[in-house]
């Protein structure tokens, strides 16, 4: 089946690894995730104020987009993204003046482009993560047909972080307090589950870029929950979260004192491993804290444990 | 912390502005600090959400702007899920957050100029993006 794909700035500039299994794995199961041509940036947060209606725009921008191309749905693999867009759906949906004026923005902007322009109204195209494609159109209970190799006692924490689950009335993606998506997924490709308390507490988000060390904090007490809680790896959905959480390992080792590194993986990674994906494809070599050694240990991928 | 009130301090103008921008009711919070408690930034803010809120509605404006707390927050909304009164915190906060930059009165300005160029060339654009957004105008 062919899903539109709105890859979003990160996934082709930052995270290669997380688009190349994301799309890998999809390959897998029989989803084409078609990118969308001529994308644009969503804006990447959400503007929390009634007046700004401008920042509305640019995501909108996105989901006409999408539906001038025929599709009903839009596959995001970016929680930013997927926030963004499927909030923007919303607002334009129950909020009329909203509609309204982000509606004569995008018709003067595509008739200039000379494409015919309909009025959005916030419910034509639906927005997906590739988690929820792969729970509806595949159904996690039948992953197990497309399993080349199971992960087999692998310790995973998943983590999900905020922009898919909050607000929840908006994004109705899972409990916002205990979310199960991922822990389903992994259960079914074999590995232990961890359950860890901090699985929904933000990592810090964009408050590491100009208060890093605040942000730190919050990174760090999300490892060393899972770890107490005998983690191997933690899963991650957003780049953002990778980036607090990999990267900064050894500024917290230097402020919090010594632990074992722990390695921070992409769910598609680990997914596209399980699917049979050549490791080649799942870009374990471009993390801060090294996945590999622990995936050799566990005869994954054909590196050899240290 | 010593206040001074006044009743035509008590939701004034700035309250009004506060209240338009996020579409809140400010006295519909009732002060449980549930906000508070469950914010994961709440450790390095010298001013907790609520109260910010507080604040607010009794007019110390002053101390509110002053207060670190609409530059640690990160916009996660784990307080509005949290309220038992249905406010949504993060649009107040953004809300003030927005007062406060309209003014260009700030340090907390936070733009490309004041980034690293390692973080330029090496942070995620959803991150570099979302914040330039919040914390400039």
């Amino acid at each position: 089946m062919k899903i539109p794909y709105y890859p979003g700035c990160t996934m082709v500039e930052r995270a290669k690894n997380y688009n190349t299994s994301g799309l890998a794995a999809a390959k897998a199961l029989g989803i084409e995730l078609e990118e969308l041509p001529k994308w644009t940036c969503c804006g990447a947060t959400f503007p929390l104020t009634f007046d700004r209606i401008g920042g509305l725009t640019s995501p909108a921008r996105v989901l006409v987009r999408a539906r001038m191309e025929g599709g009903e749905e839009l596959v995001t693999l970016c929680p930013f993204c997927y926030n963004t867009l499927k909030r923007v759906n919303y607002a334009i949906m129950n909020n009329p003046e909203a509609q309204r004026r982000i509606n004569t923005y995008l018709k003067d902007d595509f008739e200039i482009e000379g494409s015919p322009y309909e009025n959005y109204a916030g419910e034509e195209v639906k927005v997906l993560h590739l988690l929820e494609v792969i729970r509806d159109k595949i159904g996690f209970s039948s992953l197990i047909d497309y399993l080349k190799r199971e992960l087999k006692g692998l310790k995973v924490a998943c983590y999900y972080g905020c922009m898919l689950l909050r607000p929840e009335k908006e994004l109705n993606f899972d409990d916002t307090d205990n979310p199960t998506m991922m822990d389903e997924l992994f259960a079914t490709l074999g590995c232990d589950i961890i359950d860890f308390p901090h699985k929904v507490e933000c990592c810090g988000s964009y408050i590491s870029l100009n208060n890093p060390e605040a942000a730190l904090q919050s990174s760090y007490d999300i490892i060393s929950s899972a770890q107490r809680f005998g983690a191997d790896v933690i899963a991650v959905t957003c780049s953002l979260c990778a980036f607090n959480l990999d990267e900064r390992q050894g500024a917290m080792m230097e402020k919090f004192g010594p632990f074992t590194p722990m390695p921070i993986l992409y769910f598609t990674q680990l997914l596209a491993l399980a699917l049979g994906v050549p490791e080649g494809q799942c870009g374990f070599q471009l993390h801060a804290v090294d996945p590999r050694p622990l995936l050799g240990s566990y005869k994954l991928i054909s590196v050899e444990a240290k | 912390m010593r206040l001074k009130i006044s009743s035509d301090r008590i939701l004034g103008n700035f309250a009004r502005r506060v209240e338009e921008l996020s579409g809140q009711t400010l006295l519909t919070c009732y002060q449980c600090g549930n906000c508070s408690a469950s914010c994961p930034m709440g450790f390095a803010m010298d001013v907790l959400p609520h109260q910010i809120v507080r604040l607010i509605h009794l007019g110390q404006v002053e101390k509110a702007l002053k207060a670190n707390t609409i530059w640690m927050c990160a916009s996660c909304i784990t307080c509005t899920v949290s309220c038992p009164r249905g406010v949504d915190i993060a649009r107040i906060l953004e809300a003030i957050r927005f007062l406060v930059l309209k003014e260009r009165k700030v340090a907390d300005f936070y733009g490309p100029v004041e980034t690293s160029e390692e973080l330029l060339q090496k942070a995620p654009l959803e991150g570099l993006t979302g914040i330039f957004r919040k914390f400039s105008v």
